[in-house]
């Protein structure tokens, strides 16, 4: 996978979060999707540009529908896995393993 | 927008949210602003909310930067631009100062044209202001100025004006406020600052009270005399200044905007009051009228009201019976003169700003098809053609800029030059030609033009090359395509005729300006000064005080050392045509038409003073006093045009004359120029001082000092009458050098030759790079032709032919376009036929020149080539 394959930790968590939640991940959900099942703070604009990212380099895609009353009538912007960003989510996977495997961490021994 | 939120269920905090809105990038605002507000819904909590907003601004402007990644781009393409720049310093200053040149001289050309031609009078109404004319439909067209008689008819009749003013030109003395000077003043009727809608700055317009005789005399300042006279000091309203010997109070003082160019640099405004002779003499034609039309009135309705008064006028009057009314903008009346040679420089300039394009355009061509190799490769590694012509339309756009800067640089200092080149009577006479200035609407119109033909030239070889999708050719050097090749010739060849219509303009132009130096005033002008004299206030008031008082100061200043001799004429040659009636010639039937002559009056040595020959019978001598019989002098011109044979003997009587006398004609002189220098001379009528005088005239001294002579002859009028200032002093030299026809043709003469040669260096140019690079792209098949047996004559033969040729179709075609495009300058030409054959061919022999030594540089370098390194070149 070339350099616009590459994830990053927090694409991960991102992409990782929109596939979790299925027809459901638009931003809002994305954001209290990640805080609760990561335990980390999001800020739904960090949450936005990830997203834009994800879309720019074709692993997820978005559709919007229009938005009720709870939302001052705003759209929601949906977001999707496409192939790529399957693929791109198992290679992680799959990479992670690879450096896992067999490994057992031991704090190194200071030199003299 | 309302929020769906009720006041109990409480709304999103208006604060934080405004402040995402501001930030979020347009397209991405409802989605997350929804997606607070849907949060906030769900926790009702404002402090989240905020912390929310806060802490995603940072992701929020980078998501902002995200979007504009088109920008970052472009940022990146101006970079590498930049750097092509530098990378070829020759070609980027040759196309910059060439986009410069082009849009800097017609940026400032049609900046001059805009101000003073387009922009409209500072007037409310400037519309609806019309100046309305008398003119003689039997003769030459030329419109003439009104009579009181007629403002006074046509005030009280027509419908179709509002209100209708005369101005006349005029002076005054004044004195008690240091030296007596003489001040230029217009008297004008009340209504005058109605029609143009102007108000005093401080005090008040006139009033009808104020045109009355008996009345206080009153005057309005222009802000030019209140602040030279009194430093901008309001108390000067109510003040009392002494004009000509007469009190005049100050009422009001004229706006710093106001300009009135008919009478350009008048300091004082006084009420007009008609003279005994305004309200004696219907035939005193000396006033100007202007009018303003009412609302929703067209110039042509009111022109169908003045043909009905002047039918009327026709079935009462014979002496009206060719006269003719007509109503034309103020605005053209002011502009008339130089209009014509505005028109020549606009046209002239659009040619430049064309042939400037031309130029460029050849040059980024010539330098595309060095590149195409560049162009092909990038293409080849994956670049698309909408990113190579984004590449190419950037560049074009920074040399576009780059050019433009420097053009509205030079297009400023061309201003401010030609600002300062302008006459002072020009800066005075013609609309806010004292406050020239580089016109934002013009500038960027030049500069749009030049910026399109860049950018086209640019994209259009990459555009052409994508469709053609002619890749990496084998490694083998990439010449430029055939029709590319064309292109360039063509580029070359429309340059070249445009350098012909600009070169044949100047030399057009230069012709006539010599020949109006040759042609003669009609009088020896060397040696000669004139200076204008008025007799004002009440010691000249009774009307046989100025014939004595004239000689007295002829005598006087006869007597000064340098002075061989010293006349008067009431208005000398070559400052207008002035004074005119017509008279009847008695003996002829009544129905006869009236004869128009321009009329001068003038002392008995004027004819010797000046050199103007006598043709026939005798000049005006001693012996012609006021009490001996009424005798007069006629030009050649007159005798010729009305008498056919000898006029001497015949009488002729004017209307405007108390008693209408019969005058005989006792001499016939040369003709001497009245009007401008490029007008057909008028027939003149000359009386003896002594017998129709003048209080205000023009002395005309014979003197070997020049202008030396100012001082003495300034003290021989002050030891007769201190308060009498003499003003306008000039040689006659002077005059005839800065006459309107010879000063307008060589200030367009000189910007013409400029144009010109700018237009011949940048044609040089051209040849020389488009024959340059074709010869470069041609090397290896010249090293074949060498190889074959070629020598080094012909292949220099063969290079100069492939330069000459599309020059010689350029030179074909500027001539035809020249036989086009001369007529425009047919009102300039004088004395030059409009298809004058030695100038054209002066004009392709330059040109033929030029090429050749454009063609010579890349011809000597094929001839010198070794042919082992002709052939080697890939």
């Amino acid at each position: 996978m070339g350099r616009d394959g590459y994830l990053g930790e927090f694409e991960q968590v991102v992409l990782l979060a929109v596939a979790r939640l299925g027809q459901d991940a638009y931003g809002m959900r994305v954001r209290q999707e990640i805080e609760a099942r990561a335990g980390r703070r999001a800020t739904i604009g960090a949450v936005y540009a990830t997203l834009e990212r994800l879309v720019t380099k074709g692993l997820a895609r978005e559709a919007e529908a229009p938005g009720g009353e709870e939302r001052s009538g705003l759209a929601r912007r949906f977001f999707t896995l496409t192939p790529e960003g399957v693929a791109a989510l198992e290679e992680a996977r799959d990479l992670q393993s690879r450096m896992w495997a067999g490994l057992k961490l031991r704090p190194s021994r200071r030199r003299p | 927008m309302t929020l769906p939120f009720d006041k109990a269920q409480g709304r999103p905090p208006r604060v934080p949210r405004a402040i995402v809105r501001l930030f979020a990038p347009p397209q991405d605002r409802a989605a997350i602003v929804g997606d607070l507000d849907e949060e906030f819904h769900q926790h009702r909590s404002a402090a989240q909310y905020w912390r929310q907003a806060l802490a995603s601004l940072p992701s929020v402007l980078r998501l902002r930067w995200q979007r504009a990644a088109v920008v970052a781009d472009l940022s990146r393409d101006v970079g590498f631009s930049l750097r092509l720049i530098r990378r070829y310093p020759g070609f980027a200053a040759a196309a910059i100062a060439t986009v410069a040149v082009g849009a800097g001289v017609a940026s400032a050309v049609a900046s001059a044209v805009e101000a003073i031609l387009l922009r409209p009078l500072p007037y409310v109404n400037d519309d609806r202001i019309d100046v309305l004319q008398e003119w003689d439909t039997a003769g030459t067209g030329s419109g003439s100025r009104v009579s009181w008689a007629d403002y006074v008819e046509l005030s009280a009749r027509l419908r179709s004006f509002e209100a209708i003013a005369v101005f006349d030109g005029a002076s005054r003395t004044l004195t008690g406020l240091g030296a007596a000077e003489r001040l230029a003043a217009v008297e004008v009727t009340p209504r005058f600052f109605d029609v143009l809608g102007v108000a005093p700055a401080a005090g008040r317009s006139f009033m009808a009270a104020d045109a009355v005789e008996g009345s206080e005399r009153v005057v309005i300042l222009a802000d030019g005399a209140w602040r030279r006279l009194f430093n901008r000091d309001r108390s000067a309203i109510g003040r009392s200044i002494v004009l000509s010997g007469v009190p005049h109070t100050i009422v009001g003082v004229l706006p710093r905007s106001f300009i009135f160019p008919s009478r350009g640099g008048a300091e004082l405004w006084l009420p007009f009051r008609p003279s005994k002779a305004h309200l004696e003499r219907p035939y005193f034609h000396s006033l100007d009228l202007i009018a303003l039309r009412r609302a929703g009135i067209t110039r042509e309705s009111a022109a169908q009201e003045l043909g009905g008064v002047v039918a009327e006028w026709a079935k009462r009057d014979p002496w009206h019976a060719s006269s003719g009314l007509r109503a034309f903008p103020l605005h053209d009346d002011v502009v008339a003169g130089v209009r014509p040679s505005l028109q020549v420089l606009a046209g002239a300039a659009l040619l430049l700003l064309i042939a400037a394009s031309a130029n460029v355009a050849g040059l980024i061509l010539a330098r595309a098809a060095g590149r195409a190799r560049e162009f092909d490769v990038r293409a080849a590694l994956g670049a698309t053609r909408f990113r190579l012509l984004r590449q190419l339309a950037v560049e074009s756009a920074c040399l576009a800029a780059a050019g433009s800067l420097c053009g509205l640089l030079l297009g400023a200092w061309v201003m401010a030059t030609f600002a300062t080149a302008v006459p002072a009577r020009y800066r005075l006479r013609l609309p806010y030609a004292d406050r020239l200035a580089l016109s934002p609407r013009a500038a960027a119109l030049t500069i749009a033009f030049s910026c399109v033909v860049v950018a086209l030239a640019s994209v259009a070889p990459a555009w052409l090359r994508g469709r053609r999708r002619s890749l990496v050719s084998g490694g083998a050097r990439t010449t430029s395509g055939r029709a590319e090749m064309r292109l360039r010739w063509l580029l070359v060849a429309s340059q070249i005729a445009l350098s012909v219509v600009l070169l044949a303009g100047a030399l057009l132009i230069t012709r006539s300006v010599l020949k109006l130096g040759q042609v003669s005033p009609g009088f020896d002008a060397h040696g000669l000064v004139m200076a204008r004299l008025t007799l004002s206030g009440p010691r000249y008031s009774a009307p046989d005080a100025v014939p004595p008082a004239v000689d007295r100061l002829l005598e006087r200043i006869r007597a000064l050392p340098g002075v061989s001799a010293a006349e008067a004429i009431d208005q000398a040659a070559l400052t207008g045509s002035g004074n005119n009636g017509a008279f009847a010639v008695v003996g002829r039937p009544p129905a006869a038409r009236r004869l128009p002559a321009l009329i001068r009056n003038v002392t008995s040595g004027y004819f010797a003073v000046t050199r103007v020959p006598l043709v026939e019978g005798r000049v005006f001598s001693a012996a012609d006093t006021a009490s001996s019989p009424k005798v007069v002098v006629v030009n050649a011109t007159l005798a010729r045009r009305y008498f056919g044979r000898s006029a001497i003997g015949q009488r002729i009587v004017f209307q405007f004359f108390e008693g209408q006398p019969p005058w005989t004609i006792v001499g016939v002189v040369g003709d001497e120029q009245f009007n401008d220098l490029d007008k057909p001379v008028n027939p003149v009528v000359y009386f003896p001082f002594a017998q129709a005088s003048s209080g205000s005239f023009d002395l005309v001294v014979r003197t070997a000092l020049g202008a030396g002579v100012r001082d003495s002859l300034r003290s021989a009028v002050a030891s007769i009458d201190p308060d009498l200032p003499v003003y306008g002093m000039r040689t006659m030299d002077a005059l005839v050098a800065e006459s309107d026809p010879l000063l307008l043709r060589a200030i367009v003469m000189r910007l013409l030759a400029w144009f010109a040669l700018a237009a011949l260096l940048l044609g040089g140019v051209g040849v020389y790079s488009v024959l340059a690079e074709a010869m470069a792209s041609r090397t290896r098949e010249i090293g074949v032709r060498m190889a074959l047996g070629a020598t080094r004559a012909g292949i220099g033969r063969f290079v100069l032919r492939s330069g000459f040729m599309p020059a010689i179709a350029g030179l074909a075609a500027g001539c035809v376009l020249t036989a086009v495009s001369v007529p425009a300058l047919r009102s300039l030409l004088f004395g030059v036929s409009l298809l004058d054959l030695p100038t054209l061919a002066v004009v392709v022999v330059l040109l033929a020149g030029v090429t050749f030594a454009a063609c010579a540089v890349p011809a000597r370098r094929a001839m010198r080539m070794p042919v082992t390194t002709a052939l080697r070149v890939d």
